[in-house]
This record gives C-alpha cells, structure tokens and sequence, in this order.
C-alpha cells in the first residue's frame, strides 16, 4: 500500500497535463507472480510480501522521461485470476505495451504464457509491444525455469525478455523503461509510414480520444 | 422471515425505538410526521451514566475528536445532573466492572452479581488511574458522557442538524440507566494497515455502547436456556423488552412473545448498529444460521459444527492421501492452464479432465464439475490467505484455508475466487472477539482453546455461506451479478446525480474501473474493517442487504465523493480517486450517514425507476 505521501504524489502525478506522450500499458500473468508487487516496486518505490490479491484491475500513473520527453505512463494492474477474465480483457483495448509476467519458481505460470500471448493478439492493438518478465528471479534457489527457456520462448514469441525481481529491485526500472523506448520505436516508424497517426493533441487527449487512443501520442 | 417496510412512515415508526426513548418531550423535536426525504435513524450511541462526575470535574481541554463533537462537548457538559439521577436509580442492578480491559469479557456474561456505588462507578474511569492502557479511550470517553444525549437521541429528520450542533434537549430521565465500564475501542484497533495509528473511537460509537451495556446488565433473564450463548441470547432479548418497555410503556405481551416476534425486533434494532457485546450472536442469528426457535439453538449449533468438521474431514485431511497426490500435484497444472483459457473457451468437465494431457483424479467427481480439483482450489486458497491481518499466525491461516477450501469445493459453479477471502474476515473477527478483548488482528488464535478454535471456525464458516448463498451469481462464470449491479449503480447515478455521472462520461471513466471491486469486495477494500463490520450489522438487518440494499450503499458512497470527484479534471485523476477514497479515519458515524443515505436512495428509487429520469 502507498503510503499518504506516495498517493499525493501519485495524485500529483495523474493530474499533471504536462507531458509529451502517454502510453497505457497493462501487466498480465498468472496469479500471483507478483503484478502488484512489480508497480508497487516501479512506482511507489516499495515491496511487502503480504499478498493482497487484486481485484478486478488496479491503476497507477507515472511519468518518466525518455529522449528528452516526458511520458505519462498509464499502468494497468490487472487480476491474474480466471474468473476475472472478462473483466480484465476489457482492458487490452488501447493498450500500447503489455508485460507479460511469469515466476521463475511456478513452471504453470511458464506454462501459460503462450495463453496469454493468444490474449494479447486476439483482444489488443495489434503493435502493441510485449515484454515477457520472469519475475522473482531473487528465488535463486527455487527456480524451476532456466533464464534460457524464459528467453527461448520470449524470441519465439516475438517478445523482449527481462528477468527480475521486485522484491530485490532488479530490473525493474529497465524492464518499463526498455518497454517505453520500443513503444517510442514503433510509434516512430508507424508515423513515419503513416503521418496521420498524430491525431491526438495534449490539450484534446482527454476530452476526444476515445479510451483506445489515450495512449496516442500528442507531440 | 423479514418483512420490509412498505413506506417511510412504517420504517420511522417501526425504527423509530431505535433512537427514540420516547420520552415525550422529544415530540416537537421530532418536528411532527416524519418526511419521505428523511434519512433513517443514525446510530443512537449515547447514554447517560455516573461517568460524567469526571466529565465535569475534568473539562475536555484536548479532546482528540473532530470539531464539531469538540463543540458538542462544550456544550453540554451541564447535564451531569441527570446522570446523578439515573446511575442512583439503577444502582443496585449495576455492574461489577470497573475498567480492566483485558477482564472485561468475563463480567460480560456475570454481570449483575456486583453492585457498585456511583462513586465508584464514576471513578473507574478516571484517566490513568485503574485502566492506564485505555486512559485515551477513557478521556474521550468520560467526556463524551456529558453531552450524549446530543449524539445518540437525533429526532428522525434532524440528525443532520444534530450533526451540526443545535441544542439538544434532555431526553434520558426515564432512561433505565447502570454505571458505566469503560470502554475498550477493540474494532476500532483494528484499522486499516496504511493508519499510522488506530483512528480514536467516535464518542457516538462509545455511548452507544455504553448505553447496551447498561441495559445488557439487567438481572431479568427469565428465559430458560442453557449455556453460554443461551445466556448471550437472553441478555439480547431482554435488551429489546427493555427498549420497547421504555418506548411503548409497558404495553406489549413481552413474555409471550413469539419468536419470530423477536427476531423482527433483533433486526429493527440490529439495523442502526450492534453493539459489540451482542454482535457475535446477532450476527448468527441475523444470518440465519442460528434458528429463531430458541429451543433449537443449541441443538442446532452442535449438529452445524459436527457437520463442518465433517466436511473437512471428507475433503481437506484427505488432500494429501497417498491416493490424492497425484491429484494434488498435477492440479497446479490444471488450475493454472485453465485458468489462462479465455472466455470463450470456458473449460467444460471434458476439458478440465483432459487439459494440456494432464489426468485429472477426482476424488468426488459428481460434485466438481468444473473447478475441480482439491489440490487446484488449496493453491489459489493458499495464496488468498496470506492477508495481512494475522501475518505471523500460520494457524489463521490455516483456520482460513479450510474455510475457503470446502466453500470453494462445495461450491463448484464459482469455486475460490479472489476476494472471497475477505468476506471470512469480518465474521471470524467477531467471533474471535467473544474470547479476545484487544488486539485481534494479531492474536493468535492457538492461544485461545481447541474447542473455542473450532468454533470459531466452523461459525465463520456457516456464517460466511449463508452471505455468500446470496451473491452467489457474484462469483460464477463471468460474473454476471457483479455486472448487473455495476450497470445498476450506474444507472441510478445517472437518475441522482447528473453532475457526478455526466463527469465520468466527460472523462471516459467506466463505472466498472471502479465499482467492480465495491461489488466483488463489497466495500471491503474501500473501507476500514471496522465500517465493514458496522456495515454489516446493517445488511444483516436489512432483507437482502448484501444483494440489493448493498446498490444503494454503493451509490451513496460515490455520491459521498462528488466534490472531490468534480473537482478531478482528468481520467488518470478521476481513477486514482475512486480507486484510493480516504476512507482512513471512517468509523461508526460515517457509516451511519452513510446508511442514511442509501436508505434514503432505496425509498426514493428502488421502486420508482422513472424517477428523475431525464
């Protein structure tokens, strides 16, 4: 949980206008392979090991800078559950990054992650970029999956691939911020291929664009 | 079988007791008929009683409370002369407590075996002195005595004067009244993890207790029962003969009345809060898994625990069986795979025994159609209870398994669904608190004995079917009760509040990005577990509380917001509110208005879907 200063400045965060870019991204994976625990490390800067499952979807603001712009990103914190499913893919739509996270001591949660990539194809944007996390990699001990599998099926997949801990803080800056810089990669090439895409301006971002081009870039 | 009021003017009247003595003095107070608009009763909280000798000698000069019960404070510390009056007058029925916390519970069920003299009694409180661990509680406590009329006896429709301030008059001389015992803010210490320290107890909260208290303390229970909550019943219904002897005069046939009789006057009394003496075995009763028949009570509490541990039993001890181990292991694999399916290749039985070529073993297949496996529903189990409350105690968490573990493999068309953990949590708090007098969330129950363990859990247990009977299509395939009630919320937002509704639409906030989790939580993630527990109190009162009356609540609550919500200008702001609502410091006082208000909404548009329809 966050403290009181940690909401007021993520209040201060959400409200702020000023920003160059802003991407909505979305955390998926199984149950308990530690989504929260990954935003509250990236935006809040904390981690408890007490597990309070999250209920439907949860959200937080941060903003970054990345080549001299700054981006607001939008992060979606979505439940791992089954039963949650309709609800939670609801949320794709608009979504212009996704990590894709599985805990290295949870061969099913490995295991599902091809489901979740046929998710992210059939309910999201179709550049939308991935990046696959194994998460707690701090569990040396109790690892079943090698780095190597995990990375192995990132490549079949198409994903980029981080191995990371939210408890230890490992890569967990880089894993958004390397997502940040390919969604800038892909906008980049998709405006030069396709100008028209800069519909969305800072001032109308909010009032005109629908939820599926928040994430639209307003420079 | 409760009945709901058909209009206000039946709810008021059949309530009004609930905060009405009937002293004829509150009658121009009342400000004659009651008006449809009107909120229902708010907690009645306060009581007269001998404390307020310290109140006077001892002016409240740093009162913690907010602003304006620190105005109320001041200015009614001249009543004490009723106090005078009423702790004389019930002296020889008084009760022995004197302030020992930690003793408390034991008087709770002997209480009329001591007499105290006023004095005594009055300064059994004083801060410091025989209670030093709870002098906060009693500085606030000594000092709210002195304007409790003021708090606990708002007229129906002027209680938000009340809230404000304007004078009260006295209303308590023929109030059956006993020396106080202190205090002990037990709910309240169980805030929220992000409260830096437990929010203090409102002074309505604490009167109001007081005030069950004393007339729990009445030696009249002529009721033959055996056993402890025997007792505890009795003591609850001669609270209510008490009441209802104070309101209509000694006119009703109290000793001949019927069952059902009483549990009609539990429910009207339950509505605006339990106190937390009674509120383990009104909670049973209101929730239907204790029997009105009294006779049966026993009989029947017996036969529901030797059932559950049946269950358990037949399920959970034989989990890891040579036989089931495989079952148990390869459910991991099952669990997760099917969980990663979409929607809509909603597994059937067929997919689940074949999934990803895992065999599934089942040891009661008729009964698991869908989520199936005991092995697969023990992981996500597991994972829901490692709450934060009890965060050291492995033998809650274990209380706590079992509890969701044979719900969720009794219960297959939903099976274990993230957020059904913390529906055990408010019942086993409450039960817990029959045996602990503080600090519950850290209590650790192996201390407390076997016998009492397992009943504690089995009620938990039985308590938490009986609620979850009703939401049941909460938690089934896709949800559908959580959907309805997530459109109906925003339909009637659109109906109440057009400012607040044409906000969201303005800044594409959908009601789902936030009240999915009301519903699916039922307010629990948004509330301290103390307003959950008032909460309930209500909706255990109230008929289908937890399916319908809950909209209301829901609604009221995001009404209670709308300044902060206008004031948000952005989508990002709007949901980092809604999704974070300072709710810290709520206690008894704001679920009251809260209830107030949904009560309010519930008559105004329950059954009046055109109204204020543009």
């Amino acid at each position: 949980m966050a403290s009181a200063n940690d909401s007021r400045q993520s209040q201060k965060d959400a409200a702020d206008q000023n920003f160059d870019y802003m991407f909505k991204l979305l955390i998926i994976g199984n149950s308990s392979v530690g989504k929260t625990s990954f935003l509250f490390r990236y935006a809040d800067d904390s981690f408890t090991s007490a597990f309070v499952s999250t209920v439907g979807i949860d959200f937080k603001v941060k903003t970054v800078y990345r080549n001299d712009k700054r981006v607001k990103l939008q992060i979606w914190d979505t439940a791992g559950q089954e039963r949650y499913r309709t609800i939670t893919t609801a949320y794709y739509r608009g979504a212009m990054g996704f990590l894709l996270m599985y805990d290295i001591t949870n061969q099913d949660s490995f295991n599902a992650v091809q489901d979740w990539a046929t998710q992210i194809k059939t309910y999201s944007w179709d550049n939308a970029q991935v990046i696959l996390v194994g998460n707690k990699c701090d569990l040396e001990d109790d690892r079943i999956i090698p780095t190597e599998e995990g990375r192995r099926l990132a490549d079949e997949l198409g994903f980029q691939f981080f191995e990371a801990s939210a408890k230890d803080n490992i890569n967990v800056k880089q894993v958004f911020e390397r997502l940040v810089d390919i969604i800038c990669e892909k906008m980049n090439e998709s405006m030069d291929s396709d100008p028209n895409m800069l519909g969305n301006h800072k001032a109308t971002t909010l009032q005109e664009s629908p939820p599926s081009s928040q994430g639209g870039c307003a420079c | 079988k409760s009945k709901k009021a058909s209009s206000f003017h039946e709810f008021a009247r059949s309530t009004s007791d609930a905060w009405d003595i009937g002293d004829d003095e509150d009658d121009d107070f009342l400000g004659g008929p009651t008006l449809p608009s009107l909120p229902p009763p708010p907690p009645p909280s306060g009581h007269i009683s001998s404390k307020v000798a310290v109140t006077t000698t001892n002016p409240a000069p740093h009162f913690q409370g907010w602003g304006r019960e620190k105005l109320k404070t001041d200015g009614y510390q001249s009543n004490g002369r009723v106090v005078k009056s009423q702790s004389e007058a019930q002296l020889s029925t008084a009760t022995g407590h004197t302030g020992n916390g930690a003793s408390s519970g034991v008087p709770r069920t002997n209480q009329t075996c001591v007499t105290l003299t006023r004095v005594e009694a009055a300064s059994s409180c004083s801060p410091g002195e025989q209670c030093p661990s709870e002098c906060k509680a009693c500085l606030i406590h000594s000092r709210c005595s002195a304007h409790k009329e003021a708090e606990w006896l708002p007229p129906v429709g002027s209680w938000r004067n009340v809230l404000k301030g304007p004078p009260v008059r006295n209303t308590l001389q023929k109030q059956q009244s006993l020396p106080l015992r202190p205090i002990i803010p037990l709910i309240a210490r169980i805030s929220d993890q992000n409260a830096s320290g437990a929010p203090p107890m409102t002074v309505r909260e604490k009167s109001r207790l007081e005030k069950f208290r004393q007339l729990l303390a009445s030696p009249n229970t002529d009721l033959a029962l055996r056993g402890v909550v025997a007792r505890r019943l009795a003591l609850v219904f001669q609270l209510l003969r008490e009441r209802s002897d104070l309101k209509q005069r000694h006119q009703l046939p109290l000793s001949s009345a019927a069952p059902q009789w009483r549990a009609e006057e539990l429910r009207k009394h339950s509505w605006s809060g339990i106190p937390r003496e009674v509120r383990p075995i009104t909670w049973r009763l209101l929730s239907g898994y204790l029997p009105a028949n009294m006779e049966r009570r026993e009989l029947v509490l017996r036969r529901k625990r030797e059932e559950y541990f049946g269950f358990i039993q037949q399920y959970y001890d034989s989990r890891n069986d040579e036989h089931h181990r495989d079952t148990y292991r390869q459910g991991l694999g099952v669990w997760h795979s099917f969980g990663s399916l979409s929607a809509d290749t909603c597994p059937t039985e067929l997919h689940i025994l074949n999934c990803k070529g895992v065999t599934v073993y089942l040891k009661k297949p008729l009964l698991l159609p869908r989520q199936v496996n005991p092995g697969a529903v023990l992981v996500s189990v597991r994972a829901a209870v490692l709450h934060f409350l009890w965060p050291h105690c492995n033998r809650t968490h274990a209380v706590f398994e079992r509890i969701l573990f044979i719900w969720a493999i009794r219960h297959p068309a939903s099976g274990y669904v993230q957020g059904i953990n913390d529906l055990v949590t408010p019942f086993f708090v409450v039960f817990l608190s029959e045996f602990v007098e503080e600090d519950v969330e850290n209590f650790d129950v192996s201390a407390l004995p076997l016998d009492t363990q397992r009943n504690i859990e089995a009620d938990s247990f039985w308590c938490m079917s009986k609620l979850l009977d009703g939401i049941q299509d909460n938690y089934t395939f896709a949800q559908p009760g959580i959907q309805i009630k997530v459109k109906a919320l925003e339909e009637l937002v659109s109906r109440i509040d057009e400012d607040v509704h044409n906000h969201f639409r303005k800044y594409e906030v959908e009601y789902l990005q936030f009240a999915f989790r009301w519903m699916n939580n039922l307010l629990m993630r948004e509330l301290p577990l103390r307003c959950t527990i008032r909460l309930w109190d209500t909706y255990q009162a109230e008929a289908e509380g937890f399916s319908h009356f809950h909209l209301y609540v829901c609604a009221a609550f995001l009404i209670k917001w709308r300044k902060e919500i206008l004031s948000m200008v952005d989508f990002q702001g709007l949901l980092m509110l809604l999704q974070n609502l300072p709710t810290i410091h709520w206690g008894n006082e704001e679920v009251g208005l809260l209830l107030a208000e949904a009560y309010r909404l519930k008559y105004m548009f329950a059954d009046a879907p055109n109204h204020y329809r543009r």
